[in-house]
């Protein structure tokens, strides 16, 4: 297969974002720990990554800390967001959510370990992704993925280029 | 390479969609790519809504888009739809855009089916006339 990768792309959280039968956000997949409303309002959510997750924390592995936070979170230039809306109760399954918009919350020495996700609908009034615990006109959750768009290449990798490596049997 | 994957996302499906003769009502639609055996238009939606059938000889046949509680609660795969646009400047004048895995009625076989809806604003079923792109992970 040809190998056309220019730019290494790693994931590093994915989630299915719904409402539970009380109201409160949940989030089930990986990456991230917690999930709650950032406001009083709808469709307003703060998401926690992991503390495990690699590109978010220095204490991710099992022989690390647990609560160690930084200084290897994810750089919020380096951050790619797909939010996708799971579609609703109205046939054959549209959503009314029309803004979908997510913002990294960064912490000075410990890079992005937040991501604020907002959702609108074409009435641009913040809602929910789903009713409580059931899917209504809006939608039946929100699917979110992260990746590190920068996982380039190491150091120890780059250090290794150049004629001081040429193999013993390329020189006469 | 510096590794900083900490969750597996496994494309099962990538290709774009396209309407060969324009579009409009029950045109045909068109999907190019990996992944996918057939595309249709919904019975009764003859705009804005697509039937992607998963590829019975990829990963995302029978079991690879593990059955969830429900067709809409599935929470083993994910989807990334982007509308191209077209015109100068390009625009898609699509609104919303949501995604559903419709299960298999065959106990165990989970979603093969995908299903995808696109409204403008005020709402209504619209094709977008330059097609759009979809990428399908399983993330489990």
């Amino acid at each position: 297969m040809a190998d056309y990768a220019a730019v290494p792309v790693q994931p590093v959280a994915q989630a299915l974002l719904t409402i539970d039968a009380a109201g409160n956000p949940q989030v089930t997949g990986r990456g991230f720990s917690t999930v709650v409303r950032a406001t009083a309002n709808p469709g307003d959510f703060l998401i926690t990554m992991d503390e495990g997750v690699g590109a978010a924390d220095v204490g991710s592995g099992p022989d690390f800390t647990v609560g160690v936070i930084g200084p290897n979170g994810l750089d919020p230039r380096f951050a790619r967001v797909s939010l996708t809306m799971r579609g609703g109760t109205t046939p054959p399954g549209t959503t009314t959510i029309q803004d979908r918009s997510a913002s990294l919350t960064s912490t000075p020495g410990e890079g992005a370990t937040q991501i604020r996700v907002t959702l609108r609908n074409t009435g641009n009034t913040l809602t929910d992704p789903m009713g409580a615990g059931v899917p209504n006109a809006n939608g039946s959750g929100l699917e979110i993925m992260v990746w590190n768009g920068n996982a380039g290449p190491d150091n120890a990798q780059a250090q290794l280029v150049g004629p001081l490596f040429q193999g013993a049997m390329q020189f006469p | 390479m510096t590794d900083y994957a900490v969750t597996p996302f496994q494309p099962i499906v990538q290709g774009v969609v396209t309407f060969p003769d324009g579009v409009g009502p029950a045109t045909p639609v068109e999907f190019n790519g990996e992944g996918i055996s057939a595309i249709s238009r919904p019975v009764g939606f003859p705009l804005g809504a697509y039937l992607l059938d998963l590829d019975e000889g990829l990963p995302g046949n029978a079991g690879a888009v593990q059955p969830g509680t429900s067709p809409i609660s599935n929470p083993n795969v994910r989807t990334m739809v982007t509308v191209r646009g077209s015109g100068v400047p390009p625009i898609s004048l699509i609104s919303t855009t949501a995604v559903l895995y419709l299960l298999s009625p065959t106990p165990g076989v989970g979603a093969d089916q995908v299903l995808i809806v696109m409204q403008t604003f005020p709402p209504a079923f619209a094709d977008p006339a330059a097609g759009f792109e979809i990428i399908i992970w399983v993330v489990q």
